[in-house]
């Protein structure tokens, strides 16, 4: 089976291969698909039993589906390069005293470029191909590209007058968040999620047993990877942020064994990780429910008291203050979304807010930022990439 | 008890989003050149930049079964899924549930149908189950989630034959149009499925010529307007906030190959390498473009390096001399461009400079769109393409097809570079430059995060309170 056919498969979930159908371009090679799509999560009716209803059905359509010729199934960087080498060895008419050569105007960095040009040489040297120590009778320029979506690798072979193209598509290699450390306290950031949809919250869950699970909170729902089986489950949830530019909500990992809670407005809810169903909702007008109140406590973002700080946007008191400190907050910047965004602890003593951390930068605005449990999150909507991220924050203390 | 946490937690639990929040309210003044005649997808302009324009109003009130999101990728919109036969000649699209036209109607698959059939054309089925809508085609179209997320494919419906709705973010509150300008107001729409956007009402004047959409976003006139290339830099000079696309917009000469004096492909070729392509990017559009020797820009092909643009004089030279044909060195070659568009005069004039040098005498003259002047007959012409959708195939497909080529199987990389190829190998179609989109903002204006490709998404925009002028955004 197909495994790269969506264009931005890292930390996607293994099972969830989102709406390939509309980037299938060639009706060759046609295989198998299982397809969940979001759309079909929504419960249109607002009839009782679609309102409270504790779990949808999960959409799968057997799609005969075509792949991208040229899109690499690799999943690493030395794949790919291995993939191109035999591509590329297939194409030679001749396979002695071949020179190459390698060019990258591409994001890659050039540790990645040594590690992609080690694999490339050693699959073309067991394809059976002899390379010259210096120049040969056919020469391959190999040229390391992207456009907006994937790298992008080209080898021309030169042999005679116009050279042969090869072309593959390759995944881009995930990023690593820089960390910024100083003053009484550092914030590290770890992004444990990324994919192109809008989440309002994300975490992962450990049973003390070693199953986990990683949940995230969509404006329709939630979606659970069960990090043992790979599967993933998608949970309806009817909510007016479906119909909102600016949706928000929030997850509550509580205590209590394999629940947890969530605030999608207007629904506080808590879902069983075991069987991926609601346990109970309990509408947000007051009425009554039979939810367990205690996934709901810690999930209660607030902002600090008094007069904003200068500069800041956001600001969301600790629920658990850290090195020492007793009433500290979180504050993101003040830019709009088209720009990269910060975040900064603020120790606040006699109503004074003074800075407890550096400026953390993200690549781009912090969309949503859960301070209120153990666990602050943030969620960061990459410019670069246009993903959005999830990150888990944590905390050092200077000595 | 749990009831009292659930309210406290609803009067809470807004400051748990972060950054600045968008805030709803206020009156986006938009202006833009393009005079986009009628809100109708049934008469879709076929030129490329008057289509582009149409589609970014039309956007603002229709919706589509599909959207392309920042990737580029196909999304959900009107339709919720979608599946195909193995051939992908039969299609069907499952459509949301509870969407209402401006007008108070449903959106139902029978409306979408009818609207689909008319935009797609008889070559095309189009029918209606309970809950999709059903696409046969003769020929397979693998392609047909991302052509319909695309170009004119809106949904609409007609209470009467001159009165459309859409389900979009906005509806026509006032439609006034003369024949050089038109102005719109488009009033928000608060029951729009997708939420309601941010701004109340967009006041939207077309037909504004550069020089006043700069005098307007200089005097606070106008929240958003189109700057050309030219202008970006002294728009931000002056403190205006200025955002530029990706390049999308390219600029290549056409060659009419029927004339006696084109078709050597001598002559054509040595045009090609006396060309100074960095000085039409750097200095005729002010570093707003690159330089390029492919139809496609690379952020979009990724493999734009396989094309030369350089430019080579003395092999120019060379090839001039070789070549058949020698009038040109006494009688003037015809170059066309189009006279409404100031930044191509000033292309078309650099290439004559520049061919000039070479020996080539060039007689640049305006074509006018509405045909009000009759130039004399073209040896080539300049032409300037928008980029229709962020994707390989069918963006080098629909410029091939503008450019009156015929492109073959475009299926697999190898086989898209060849299409690009062909024309430009034999030197009937030159590239010059990618060109950026840009705008002018005020400062007011917060969350314009258009899609990389240019166009708008007036409904995410809001407007905040003034802050500093100046800079730029992408």
């Amino acid at each position: 089976m197909l495994d790269t056919l969506c264009a931005n498969p890292r930390h996607e979930f293994p099972a969830l291969p989102k709406r390939c159908a509309m980037i299938f371009r060639s009706p060759g090679n046609r295989e198998n698909w299982f397809i969940i799509f979001r759309g079909a999560w929504r419960c249109t009716s607002m009839t009782s039993p679609c309102r409270m209803k504790y779990s949808i059905p999960i959409l799968l359509f057997i799609f005969v589906c075509a792949g991208i010729p040229g899109r690499s199934a690799a999943t690493t960087l030395e794949d790919s390069a291995r993939e191109f080498a035999q591509k590329i060895a297939a194409a030679l008419a001749s396979k002695e005293n071949v020179s190459y050569e390698i060019r990258n105007v591409s994001s890659l960095q050039p540790s990645e470029v040594t590690r992609m040009e080690l694999a490339f040489k050693a699959e073309l040297k067991d394809r059976g191909v002899a390379l010259a120590s210096g120049a040969g009778p056919v020469t391959i320029v190999v040229t390391l590209s992207e456009n907006f979506k994937n790298l992008v690798w080209t080898g021309e072979i030169h042999l005679g007058n116009a050279p042969l193209v090869i072309f593959l598509e390759v995944n881009r290699p995930s990023e690593n968040h820089a960390v910024i450390a100083s003053m009484p306290v550092s914030i590290h950031s770890e992004k444990f999620w990324e994919g192109p949809e809008r989440i309002l919250d994300a975490g992962e869950i450990t049973d003390g047993t070693g199953k986990s699970w990683l949940v995230l909170l969509l404006p329709g729902g939630t979606r659970i990877l069960d990090r043992q089986t790979g599967v993933t489950t998608a949970t309806e949830i009817i909510s007016n942020q479906n119909a909102s530019r600016d949706p928000w909500g929030n997850l509550n990992f509580g205590k209590s064994g394999n629940e947890f809670g969530l605030f999608l407005s207007p629904h506080f809810c808590s879902i069983n990780l075991e069987t991926r169903n609601l346990s109970g909702c309990l509408p947000g007008d007051g009425s009554a429910g039979n939810s367990p109140a205690s996934h709901f406590l810690g999930m209660i973002d607030v902002a600090p008291a008094g007069a904003p700080v200068a500069g800041k946007g956001t600001e969301i008191v600790m629920g658990a203050p850290v090195c020492g400190g007793a009433n500290q907050f979180l504050a993101t910047g003040a830019r709009d979304y088209t720009q990269p965004d910060s975040l900064q602890l603020f120790d606040l003593k006699s109503g004074i807010a003074a800075p407890a951390s550096a400026e953390l930068n993200f690549p781009g605005p912090i969309t949503a930022l859960h301070a209120a449990s153990e666990t602050p999150r943030a969620v960061v909507k990459n410019l670069s990439t246009g993903n959005y991220e999830a990150h888990r924050l944590s905390f050092t203390c200077s000595q | 008890m749990l009831a009292a946490i659930a309210m406290t937690a609803l009067s809470l639990a807004h400051v748990a989003k972060a950054s600045s929040r968008p805030q709803t309210g206020g009156t986006l003044r938009v202006q833009m050149t393009e005079r986009v005649a009628t809100i109708d997808p049934r008469q879709w302009p076929a030129d490329s930049m008057n289509a582009v324009a149409a589609q970014r109003v039309e956007s603002l009130i229709f919706d589509r079964l599909v959207r392309l999101d920042e990737h580029g990728n196909v999304q959900p919109s009107l339709a919720i899924s979608w599946q195909h036969d193995a051939q992908a000649k039969t299609w069907q699209f499952r459509l949301r549930d509870g969407v209402k036209f401006t007008d108070g109607s449903s959106l139902t698959p029978t409306v979408a149908a009818l609207a689909l059939q008319q935009l797609l054309g008889l070559t095309v089925e189009v029918s209606a189950t309970p809950d999709s809508v059903v696409i046969l085609t003769e020929h397979s179209l693998p392609d047909l989630p991302m052509k319909l997320a695309t170009g004119r494919y809106f949904i609409f419906h007609s209470a009467d034959h001159n009165s459309l709705t859409g389900t979009g973010p906005f509806r026509v509150e006032d439609w006034f149009a003369t024949s050089a300008s038109s102005k719109a107001t488009l009033a928000a729409n608060l029951s729009c499925w997708a939420g309601r956007p941010f701004v109340d009402k967009i006041e939207l004047a077309m037909g504004v010529d550069f020089q006043q959409q700069a005098n307007a976003i200089s005097f606070g006139q106008a929240d958003i307007v189109e700057l050309p290339a030219s202008q970006v830099r002294r728009a931000a000079q002056r403190g205006v906030l200025t955002a530029s696309s990706d390049p999308v917009e390219l600029f290549a000469l056409v060659f009419d190959t029927s004339r006696p004096q084109m078709q050597d492909a001598r002559l054509r070729q040595a045009i090609s390498l006396g060309i100074d392509r960095a000085s039409i990017a750097d200095v005729i559009l002010q570093r707003q473009a690159i330089v390029s020797g492919s139809l496609l820009p690379n952020w979009i092909s990724g493999y734009a390096h396989l094309f030369s643009a350089a430019a080579d004089l003395p092999r120019a030279r060379d090839l001039l001399a070789a070549s058949a044909q020698a009038h040109f060195r006494s009688m003037p070659l015809v170059l066309i461009y189009d006279s409404s568009d100031a930044e191509a005069r000033a292309v078309a004039d650099r290439v004559a400079v520049n061919l000039r040098e070479l020996g080539i005498m060039v007689q640049v003259s305006g074509k006018n769109v509405d045909g009000k002047t009759n130039p004399p007959a073209a040896d080539f012409s300049l032409v300037r393409e928008h980029i229709a959708a962020p994707d390989t195939a069918m963006s080098l497909s629909e410029i091939l097809h503008s450019l009156g080529e015929s492109p073959a199987g475009m299926e697999t990389p190898e086989q898209i570079y060849a299409a690009e190829r062909s024309p430009i190998d034999s030197f009937h179609v030159i590239p010059l430059v990618h060109v950026s989109e840009s705008y002018g903002l005020s400062p007011q204006v917060r969350d314009w995060m258009p899609p990389r490709w240019g166009g708008w998404r007036l409904e995410e925009v809001w407007l905040g309170p003034s802050t500093t002028n100046g800079g730029s955004a992408q």
